[in-house]
């Protein structure tokens, strides 16, 4: 009977039914597109930032820095340690395999060209990588996107150099030139495959391919250091937890991504390694994620406030509409809790295929959006489907039952009058 | 006699009225405050982007030829790079370096001004101790030192010698970690470098002019700038990518609140149809009808968006407080538009219903059909 009445009522309603679901959809899906953007805004910026270049290196065990730069010729004690290239397969291993992105190896040689001295690096550009997964395909090419090659990397195993732009100018090299050089004292004939704009003073290297690099420096399948890019999670304030009070607390902190714990894993797994993050970068990058995370988290928090305001107030003001309505249910003989049933049970008719709808509305726009901003494939979060329908049914019930306590507490005789 | 009316009509309804009013309100406050918050990141953002540390490097101009010229252009003058920084008003720090030694063993000091290098890199962890100087991390473990210990540096080159007391200990993760960082003056005077300096680190925001402007304004003979271009094309590509998301949600949320005071509005007009009903059988035109929903609507737009961009202004200074640390500019043109907009949409709201009210049978509406 309830049911009947209802089917009535609604069919009898189909044009502001139809309305309802919209406004439903809408509202739902304005609230979704934002919270899968507010949840998803910190990866992709995460991501985004990460094509600045690397935030780790791995270096030999005890080995230490060369200083950078500033002329000052010397060497600290112990710097002479070095890895051998297995090491980039190896952290593919590791519990953080996935979170390692790209990962580029570097052997550093002094080279000459003429009267010029510079430093050659010996890298990949783009080498496939055996890992368990398949092959995966790093290097130098894609660990640092940033950097503007005007022609192109060299190929891998090729007798190919590319050259920072400063020191291009200063051999006066150009793109497909031939250029001699000598590492050791054994010379070496080079093609120019490309002039790179890496700024900074990275502009003063050249880059070779490794094997090509090892053989002139009589050092095969040694590497200098690992530069490689992973993604972290910033590492909350204060101390690690306790493995002995809270062990459950301490599990799931040593299973999150942070810079600490993906270090700490690779040292442990591979034999004579460190891996060091590079702390200004992680930490800078996680402050920049960390408040624009915050920021879209608000603005999503303001939007859901209003878009849920917004429902309420329309399903009170069709509530209120109908008060003729329910003055004749009651005239009748109706139950307050018959008159409820009715009006709930159509409202969340309305709410569960209009939150269905806007799931679905909410999902493609925020696809669309991360798109559009970010570049990123679109991922239907089914997670949110519950979350949608909840929403839209707890507005349904709240946008009802006030208005109709309203309309249940006027006299039946005096509405229908009018 | 309009306004008479109007008044009556819009106080009769006080209820609907207010909550129309407040929907119209809710809607334009997120409105507003997202204009606020929009108007303002890239300069917000750029200004966050700080922690990513130094952009630029400023470092001797390398002579083309030969080795002897390139060793005679190995410093900067301290005086000159100064003068440019401060012309650009651009943050930096200066760096001489250096090759040290310590009871014997060698080390790599840093003359530098220890506050304007720390003000540069936000990512440094500087533990507890005297900042006085600062020892990295892997140089400290080497030597087997504290903080608070006193080490005589001598510098390869120069003459004499200072005794130092070991500083906090400094955090980078990178080749900084192997160094001892000293007040510039000190590392000057005792590698005989007096106004010498061998790098200096900017930093230049990107927001607003573009990098290479900036970089231009730094430039001087003997000089060379360096933009670290993978972070300062990563850094103008997010203030890109954040400008874009901002304007979709604010769109996104300009069309939630517009369709929160939607919804109310075209109510409060639907359940109006008897009193149209009964204008119409007093002789109203269609004008006249008209005209009085329009200017109940305008009376309500305009109230809602003026309380809307009050509730805004709040929510967009909470917003720069919690996010910026920093308030958020109040742009003027922001006003203007949310008040057209909840006009425009409390308008609109209303005209459909009237249109069907227009259609309405006077005597069907009046018997209550």
């Amino acid at each position: 009977m309830g049911w009947r009445l209802i089917r009535a009522s609604l069919g009898a309603r189909r044009a502001r039914l139809a309305l309802a679901i919209i406004a439903v959809a809408l509202g739902v899906g304005v609230a979704i597109t934002l919270g899968t953007l507010a949840l998803r805004v910190g990866d992709d910026l995460a991501r985004d930032l990460r094509g600045s270049g690397p935030n780790f290196a791995l270096l030999p065990e005890g080995g230490t820095w060369t200083p950078d730069l500033g002329g000052a010729d010397f060497r600290p004690a112990r710097a002479g340690a070095t890895l051998h290239e297995d090491a980039v397969a190896g952290m593919k291993q590791t519990f953080w395999k996935n979170n390692i992105l790209e990962a580029a190896p570097e052997i550093v040689t002094g080279a000459r060209s003429g009267e010029s001295p510079f430093t050659l690096v010996g890298t990949w550009f783009t080498h496939d990588v055996p890992t368990e997964d398949g092959p995966w395909p790093t290097g130098i090419a894609r660990l640092r996107p940033r950097w503007a090659v005007d022609g192109a990397w060299p190929a891998e195993s090729s007798d190919e150099v590319a050259l920072g732009r400063t020191l291009a100018a200063q051999l006066g090299a150009t793109v497909g030139a031939s250029i001699e050089l000598t590492v050791a004292g054994r010379p070496a004939r080079f093609r120019v495959s490309g002039i790179v704009r890496a700024g900074g003073l990275d502009d003063r290297l050249a880059w070779a391919p490794l094997a090509r690099v090892q053989a002139l420096a009589a050092r095969a399948g040694q590497i200098d250091r690992v530069w490689f890019s992973a993604l972290v999670l910033p590492e909350p304030p204060g101390p690690a937890p306790d493995p002995e009070g809270d062990p459950a607390t301490y599990e799931r902190y040593m299973c999150t991504a942070y810079p600490a714990n993906v270090a700490r894993d690779i040292d442990s797994q591979l034999k004579g390694v460190e891996a060091h993050p590079l702390a200004e970068i992680v930490a800078g990058e996680a402050q920049v994620v960390s408040r624009l995370n915050l920021l879209m988290l608000l603005l999503a928090l303001a939007a859901l406030t209003v878009t849920v305001l917004g429902l309420i107030s329309t399903s009170t003001a069709s509530v209120l509409e109908r008060s003729v309505e329910i003055g004749l249910l009651r005239s009748i003989g109706a139950e307050p809790a018959q008159i409820a049933g009715l009006l709930l049970g159509e409202s969340a008719i309305v709410a569960l295929i209009g939150g269905a709808l806007g799931w679905l509305l909410g999902s493609a726009s925020a696809a669309a959006i991360r798109g559009d901003v970010f570049g990123a494939g679109a991922t239907f979060q089914p997670m949110l489907l519950p979350i949608a329908l909840a929403l839209a049914l707890a507005v349904a019930v709240a946008g009802t039952l006030a208005p109709l306590r309203l309309a249940l507490r006027l006299d039946p005789a005096e509405v229908l009058r009018g | 006699m309009e306004m008479r009316l109007l008044r009556a009509a819009l106080w009769r309804r006080r209820g609907m009225v207010g909550l129309a009013v407040l929907a119209v309100a809710i809607g334009s406050s997120v409105a507003a405050a997202l204009l606020h918050v929009s108007v303002d990141v890239s300069r917000k953002v750029g200004h966050e982007l700080r922690a990513l540390g130094p952009n630029v490097l400023l470092v001797p101009e390398q002579v083309r030829t030969g080795e002897a010229a390139t060793a005679a252009g190995r410093f900067l003058d301290e005086r000159i790079v100064r003068e440019r920084l401060a012309s650009a008003n651009a943050e930096g720090a200066l760096l001489l370096y250096a090759a040290g030694r310590v009871a014997g063993r060698p080390l790599q000091a840093i003359g530098t001004d220890l506050d304007a290098a720390r003000a540069l890199h936000p990512g440094w962890r500087i533990g507890t101790g005297d900042r006085g100087t600062l020892m990295g991390e892997s140089l400290m473990h080497r030597l087997g030192v504290q903080p608070g210990d006193s080490l005589t540096l001598e510098i390869a080159g120069g003459s004499g010698s200072a005794r130092l007391r070991v500083g906090a200990m400094l955090s980078t993760g990178g080749p900084d970690d192997d160094a001892w960082w000293v007040p510039l003056p000190i590392v000057q005077r005792l590698a005989g470098l007096e106004g010498r300096v061998s790098i200096a680190q900017a930093r230049v925001e990107a927001s607003g002019r573009s990098i290479e402007s900036a970089v231009a304004n730094l430039g001087a003979p003997g000089l060379e700038v360096l933009p670290l271009h993978a972070l300062t094309e990563t850094e103008a590509g997010l203030l890109l990518r954040m400008g874009r998301l901002m304007l979709l949600v604010t769109i996104a949320a300009m069309l939630a609140g517009g369709l929160a005071a939607f919804g109310t509005l075209m109510d409060l007009a639907l359940v109006r149809r008897r009193e149209i009903a009964l204008m119409k059988s007093l002789g109203a035109r269609r004008r006249d009808i008209v005209r009085q929903f329009v200017y109940e609507s305008l009376v309500i737009g305009a109230a809602g968006g003026a309380l809307g961009w009050a509730i805004g202004v709040v929510f967009a200074i909470i917003i720069g407080r919690q996010v910026f640390h920093a308030s958020i500019a109040l742009h003027p043109g922001v006003p203007l538009f949310v008040m057209t907009l909840a006009i425009a949409v409390a308008v609109l709201a209303g005209l459909g219903p009237i249109r069907v009210a227009l259609g309405v049978e006077p005597a069907g509406a009046l018997k209550g059909d």
